[in-house]
């Protein structure tokens, strides 16, 4: 059907944390740092009062890659963790039997354990939430007061996040690994 | 079909103790553990998964490397055992059949404690047999533990019988105690993202510890127990773990200079961390390779007291160094951002296993005791 | 609390339990750690049945941004943004987004109550709404009444002071404090808050202004920390095109911010000395003819005096730099790049005042954005357009006893409506006010947080004969209270129509998602119904004191009476006889048209040609109003920019922008200048005991500089105690680099008391316990960034 991924346009994030507070709202997730799905990372500004380093202070916000080449769907000994018919890497949280190898497989740190059902979990790109109503964003990139994040069907030439990827630079995380990630940081 | 056709169980099962200080004190330690184990359990069955300090960035723990160190003295033992079936290896007679149910016995051992580690057990083996996952490392040990215990079995039952095709059970299964062993190092091994473990070392690292195991653990009984039938084996078994012992060193060396070399970052912060613990240099390098080693080296001949000291804490090493893996594969945090707005930068994942799960890790070897004592008492292994 | 406050599980449904308290990275407890886990919150899934959606406005700060809540079985499960509202950009902050917790709050008002204890120790009693009205009038053995209050003191109806946060029910608070009972000691909010940017902005360009961000190319903006502290839409225009993309962002301020990092250019500026970099500035600016002659000849009153006064009194980048910290040559070449270039913005900033000289300050910078020509103008401030609503009639009736505000003291400009916090509260205190002050009515309000120097705010409402509070929850003011009234969320009333103007001017209106929970009620009901059980027993009152009402009733019959005290505006319920969707309803379809009462009702916002100019333009941005119509000069020939304003001077004010030498940065050897601010994910105090947001910041730290901290052998999250003249407090130290050796920063809103709101007792510190209450001498308003503290490490 389609195959979903996500633009970000990095330099707009304030790090206000926004889409943290709105992916748990939608999606149910509990509360606690540890279980995030999404997050925004900053890093300690380099340099010394006055001279510091405005650019080292980036903020790079970051959730699961939905990799193409997942490394946590390679692991799965149950197939807990399958592409499903958008692409997107999701969770069968009855196949789960909390083995926690996809979390150390996992690059980018996007997966932990929902503590209600003792199985793994991890951002859904709000697939049987918002995409299950029907709606065309996810909650993250909907609320966004900078509108960072662009979510669309990358096999689908006429969508934004197809016209932002032909137009502008980007990158991805951690590509030399091999996973081929569906985020895209717009440089 | 009377079992007593297949497997060689004494006529007079007699739970006899006989009461000489080694055996009170070993009994005595077995209990405690025991009693650890139940504690443990008990913890674990109270508050779940949270009696644990495993946490979103370190979820395997000391139940893991407490798991794998049972698995590796499993292969081990059968490895050694079916060798000496297979190869018709004289010295080695007299174990067989104690090498071969120590092995399986070891590997339950660890399934006692592995059945705490992971969350839904029952998922497990529906889910694998159903919707297996053939890239998945743990799908191929749901598949090769099954064979292996079985082809254990049947080298066991066969031997013992004398009936039957010996030689190609014990071939198949030291075939499957090897992909076990080597399916369980790649567990680490195939994990991209995690510089410390990932290529080939810890697969061929988990053969060389599990037959070491089951070395040391034949000659710790051998010296425990004054098995005087068993001492030619174990001088035999000696020297060839003169040059497991080596090579592990060897590999031991080169592995930290391949990781501290050019400083690629996710790999020397790993190895530089885990080398320089109390926990490696001590136990697993000093008191679990170069001992022994010394010890197999420069030790008399036909001496194997000391050779059976060193291979407690040959054995010690080897728990040392399952856990010092687990530990080492995920103390480098892999997402290395603040996410919170007041925290400090993150760098070492800091774990230390909780209570219960050292209760349920190390008493699981008190299980392990407990299991070999019933099977010393109900069959007949010499 | 000593009141029952249980922890019920009050949502049915495919509702999910969350554990809150997530710690850091490494855990060393070796037993389980559950008892790390903190208290029981609520996160509820969103379903995929059938749904309202109700526009809602977000009440958690001041910029009622719009959204839809999304309410699942009588339950709102999420709250999404509202595209429809220009202002708001079609987003929701993280604190807009955990309104939901906020409505859920277990700690919730849930009844009235009556204090039975003493002030401050939190011993309350469970009541009716009728006993607590009661209780109000009459008092208590513990407390006065009103009644008795104003017969003692003659129906002065001055002795109540009020107070009431922002919001969109603010003005009918004012309307019964204020216009229907007739006290005029009314204790805005906005003496705390941004008076005197106000103030200089109107006094100088007629206006506060819109900074048209989204077609700026140079930015300066100054201690206005727009990535943390959110205004709309000027955060969600600004970050889009700094870094190289279109709007060069100079930031300065004294701390490294989430605005800094998104700057081009960052200068760390010593606390309180802007003035000075805006003198200088103008100096460059002046004295290399840089500015837009044309447009001061036709504009701006006064200008070659300032040109002159500032070339005279030689404010050089080199004098400059001696008091701010930036370097000479930085400062010519700001200049240089702000006037050459085609829309540069001076941005106006928007917060409590700094230092006291913050209406000079002001000034200067309006008058600076007025030398580069780009006022009313695009991509510069402009004035825009504002959509009015048909204000009501209130019939406010006379009181001839009501005496006069006295908090003048130390004020240059008094401003007669809203007088000043501090100098209200000190004077009362020191005894110096002309008639007795003896009660307080308050909405919405926590000067416990909010008014600098705490420990005077507890002796301030200690000192009252009756505290009354309406609010949502038990802050730490409220526990100083005798009768405390819960009030409905802002999910769960309707609020009168509003209307924000700017350069897409609309009108919005919140709507109630939900009946109010437990007991509370929706504010127009509580201001009627107080005011209904206060009237007689008030005007008979009137009756007994006020010698005019006493001449006009004369020997009137007792219909005839009844009808003065109708027409004469003595009914204090009047004004609410509707309630405020009625009374919406009215407004709107008077003014607009039945359709866009419709569209209002139904999307939450209004602006003549909606349907026709709203389009979405891609999945992310919405086009409001097409850039024809959108109002950038409005002005004309009535632009007016007051360079020498002479009047000033009447009041002892300098009448243009001049520095003197006491509003040099001075902080003792060994001290540190305490400077507060925000952060994206708190509204000062109102927000602490939300759990999802507690998630995101458990507690607030105070920034001290690495190399401090080395020295003292502080690490993070070690406990410091911080102490100035006025107080002292314990809170926890983050080594940082982002805040000079000489100044330490702390996030407001923090270290509450009190014990009903279980989350935020006795977290962090309170900033108001220490910060010294100085005022600048123009309105009086709180001036927050003058106090030095010393810090040790306990």
């Amino acid at each position: 059907m389609a195959r979903y991924g996500m633009a970000l346009d990095y330099k707009n994030c304030i790090n206000c944390k926004a889409c943290e507070v709105a992916c748990k709202e939608e999606n149910g997730v509990l509360l606690g740092a540890d279980k995030h799905r999404i997050w925004v990372g900053a890093n300690e500004v380099a340099g010394q009062w006055p001279n510091l380093d405005i650019a080292s202070a980036a903020f790079l916000p970051s959730q699961c890659q939905q990799c193409e080449d997942a490394p946590c769907q390679e692991v799965c000994p149950t197939h807990a963790t399958y592409y499903d018919e958008n692409g997107v890497v999701r969770v069968d949280s009855d196949k789960c039997i909390l083995c926690t190898y996809c979390m150390n497989a996992c690059p980018y740190d996007a997966r932990y354990v929902d503590e209600r059902t003792m199985t793994v979990d991890k951002c859904t790109f709000c697939s049987d939430t918002r995409l299950a109503r029907g709606e065309m964003t996810t909650a993250c990139q909907n609320t966004c007061p900078t509108k960072v994040r662009t979510f669309g069907d990358l096999d689908d030439p006429d969508s934004e996040i197809s016209e932002l990827l032909r137009t502008r630079e980007h990158f991805s995380l951690k590509a030399h690994l091999g996973t081929k990630p569906k985020l895209f940081y717009l440089i | 079909m009377n079992i007593k056709n297949y497997i060689p169980i004494k006529e007079d099962i007699s739970f006899n103790f006989k009461p000489t200080l080694l055996s009170i004190i070993i009994a005595l330690i077995s209990i405690g553990l025991i009693g650890l184990y139940l504690f443990g359990v008990v913890n674990f069955i109270q508050h779940g998964h949270h009696a644990y300090n495993v946490t979103r960035e370190h979820p395997w723990g000391f139940l893991v490397g407490a798991y794998e160190f049972f698995v590796a003295l499993a292969m081990g033992s059968v490895v050694i055992g079916a060798s000496g079936i297979f190869y018709d290896i004289k010295v080695i007679k007299p174990l067989q059949k104690r090498l071969l149910i120590y092995g399986l016995l070891s590997l339950f051992a660890g399934f006692t404690a592995f059945l705490f580690e992971i969350g839904h057990p029952v998922t497990m083996i529906i889910y694998t047999a159903i919707s297996g996952n053939v890239t998945s490392a743990l799908f191929w040990l749901g598949v090769f533990y099954p064979l292996f215990m079985l082809f254990t079995l049947l080298t066991f039952i066969s031997y013992t019988q004398n009936k039957g095709p010996i030689k190609l059970f014990a071939m198949l299964a030291i075939i499957f105690a090897n992909s076990s062993v080597l399916t369980a190092g790649s567990i680490f091994g195939l994990l991209n993202a995690r510089l410390f473990s990932s290529g080939i070392f810890y697969q061929i690292e988990f053969m060389v510890t599990a037959i070491l195991g089951g070395i040391f653990l034949l000659t710790l009984i051998t010296v425990l127990f004054n098995r005087e039938d068993f001492k030619d084996a174990i001088i035999a078994l000696k020297k060839v773990s003169i040059s497991l012992l080596s090579l592990l060193l060897i590999m031991y060396i080169v592995r930290y200079l391949v990781g501290i070399y050019g400083n690629v970052p996710g790999k020397v912060d790993a190895i530089n961390y885990i080398f320089h613990t109390k926990n490696f240099i001590i136990f697993e390098l000093g008191l679990g390779i170069v001992f022994p080693l010394f010890v197999s080296v420069f030790g008399k001949r036909n001496n194997i007291g000391l050779f059976g000291i060193a291979s407690f804490f040959g054995l010690v090493g080897i728990m040392f160094s399952r856990i010092n893996l687990v530990n080492g594969v995920e103390v480098i945090p892999l997402q290395s951002m603040m996410t919170k707005v007041y925290q400090s930068v993150p760098s070492i994942v800091n774990y230390t296993p909780s209570i219960t799960e050292y209760a349920i890790g190390v008493g699981a070897i008190g299980v392990f005791i407990f299991f070999m004592f019933l099977a010393e008492k109900i069959l007949k292994l010499d | 609390m000593k009141v029952e406050v249980s922890r019920r599980k009050f949502l049915q449904g495919s509702v999910a339990l969350t554990i809150a308290g997530g710690t850091a990275i490494s855990t060393t407890n070796l037993f389980s750690n559950t008892d790390e886990k903190g208290e029981l919150s609520i996160t509820t899934k969103t379903g995929t049945s059938k749904a309202d959606n109700i526009p809602f406005l977000c009440g958690m700060c001041v910029n009622k941004c719009a959204g839809f809540a999304r309410v699942e079985e009588g339950i709102v499960t999420k709250l999404n943004p509202n595209p429809y509202f220009p202002k708001s950009r079609n987003m929701l902050c993280p604190r807009g987004n955990a309104g939901i917790q906020t409505l859920y709050d277990p700690d919730r008002l849930k009844y009235p109550l009556i204090r039975t204890g003493e002030r401050g120790d939190g011993k309350y009693k469970r009541v009716s709404w009728e006993e607590a009205y009661d209780a109000i009038l009459h008092g208590t053995d513990k407390f006065k009444g009103i009644l008795q209050i104003l017969d003692e003191e003659k129906d002065n109806r001055a002795t109540i002071g009020y107070c009431n946060g922002e919001g969109l029910s603010k003005e009918e608070f004012e309307v019964l404090m204020g216009q229907k009972i007739g006290t005029p000691n009314y204790v805005d909010e906005i003496s705390i808050c941004l008076e005197t940017t106000l103030g200089g902005y109107f006094a100088t360009i007629g206006a506060y202004g819109e900074a048209d961000l989204n077609n700026a190319d140079y930015l300066i903006i100054a201690g206005a920390n727009r990535a943390e502290a959110i205004i709309t839409p000027d955060t969600m225009d600004l970050f889009k095109r700094s870094k190289g993309r279109g709007l060069k962002t100079i930031v300065l301020d004294p701390r490294f911010t989430n605005t800094a990092a998104k700057a081009d250019k960052w200068y760390a500026i010593n606390p309180g000395t802007d003035l000075a970099f805006v003198l200088a500035l103008t100096y460059v600016v002046f004295s290399e003819n840089l500015q837009d002659t044309a447009f001061l000849d036709k504009y701006a009153v006064g200008w070659k005096d300032y040109k002159e006064h500032v070339l005279s009194k030689k404010y050089t980048p080199e004098w400059a730099e001696k008091i701010t910290g930036i370097k000479a040559k930085e400062i010519y070449k700001t200049a240089r790049e702000f006037m050459g270039s085609e829309h540069p913005i001076y941005y106006q900033g928007r917060r409590s005042v700094f230092s006291k000289n913050d209406f000079q300050l002001r000034r200067a910078m309006a008058i600076f954005q007025a030398l580069s020509g780009n006022l009313d103008k695009k991509g510069g401030i402009v004035y825009g357009k504002k959509l009015s609503i048909p204000k009501e009639d209130i019939n406010a009736p006379m009181y001839a006893q009501v005496k006069e505000r006295f908090d003048k003291e130390g004020i240059a400009i008094f401003t007669q409506k809203t007088g000043s916090w501090i100098v209200f509260r000190n004077m009362v205190l020191e005894g110096k006010n002309p008639y007795p002050v003896r009660a307080m009515f308050m909405r919405k309000h926590n000067p416990m947080s909010g008014v600098p120097n705490t420990t005077k705010t507890e002796q301030f409402l200690k000192k009252m004969d009756l505290n009354v509070m309406i609010d949502i929850l038990p802050s730490d003011t409220t526990m100083f209270c005798d009768v405390i009234l819960p009030e409905a969320s802002y999910l769960e009333r309707t609020s009168p129509v509003a209307s924000y103007g700017g350069l897409e001017p609309a009108i919005v209106m919140r709507k109630a998602a939900m009946k109010p929970l437990y007991e509370s009620k929706a504010p127009e009901q509580i201001f009627k119904e107080l005011a209904q059980k206060l009237s007689r027993p008030l005007w008979e009152n009137t009756l007994k004191y006020d010698e005019d009402v006493q001449d006009d009733t004369k020997g009137m019959s007792k219909e005839k009476l009844e009808k003065y005290y109708k027409e004469n505006g003595f009914d204090l319920a009047e004004p609410w006889e509707k309630s405020f969707y009625e009374a919406n309803k009215e407004k709107v379809e008077k003014a607009f048209g039945e359709e866009a009462w419709k569209t209002l009702d139904e999307k939450g916002v209004y602006y003549p040609k909606m349907e026709k100019y709203h389009k979405q333009l891609n999945p992310n941005e919405f086009q409001y109003y097409p850039e024809s119509k959108k109002n950038y000069s409005v002005k004309g020939d009535k632009l007016k920019v007051v360079v020498n304003f002479k009047n000033l001077t009447k009041k002892g004010v300098d009448s243009m922008p001049t520095w003197h030498d006491d509003m040099e940065f001075k902080v003792p050897e060994g001290k540190f200048r305490l400077i507060t601010g925000r952060h994206a994910q708190f509204t000062q105090s109102g927000t602490t005991n939300n759990l999802m947001l507690r998630d995101l910041i458990p507690t607030n730290y105070i920034w001290i500089n690495k190399r401090v901290c080395k020295k003292r052998g502080i690490e993070f999250g070690d406990t410091v105690e911080v102490k100035s003249a006025v107080g002292k407090i314990t809170i926890k130290a983050y080594p940082t680099e982002k805040i000079a050796p000489n100044q330490i920063f702390m996030l407001h809103g923090f270290g509450g008391t009190s014990e009903g709101m279980e989350m935020a007792h006795g977290n962090g510190g309170n900033d108001a316990r220490i910060i010294v209450d100085d005022i600048e001498p123009v309105y009086g308003a709180a001036a927050m960034h003058t106090t030095n503290v010393e810090i040790r490490k306990v």
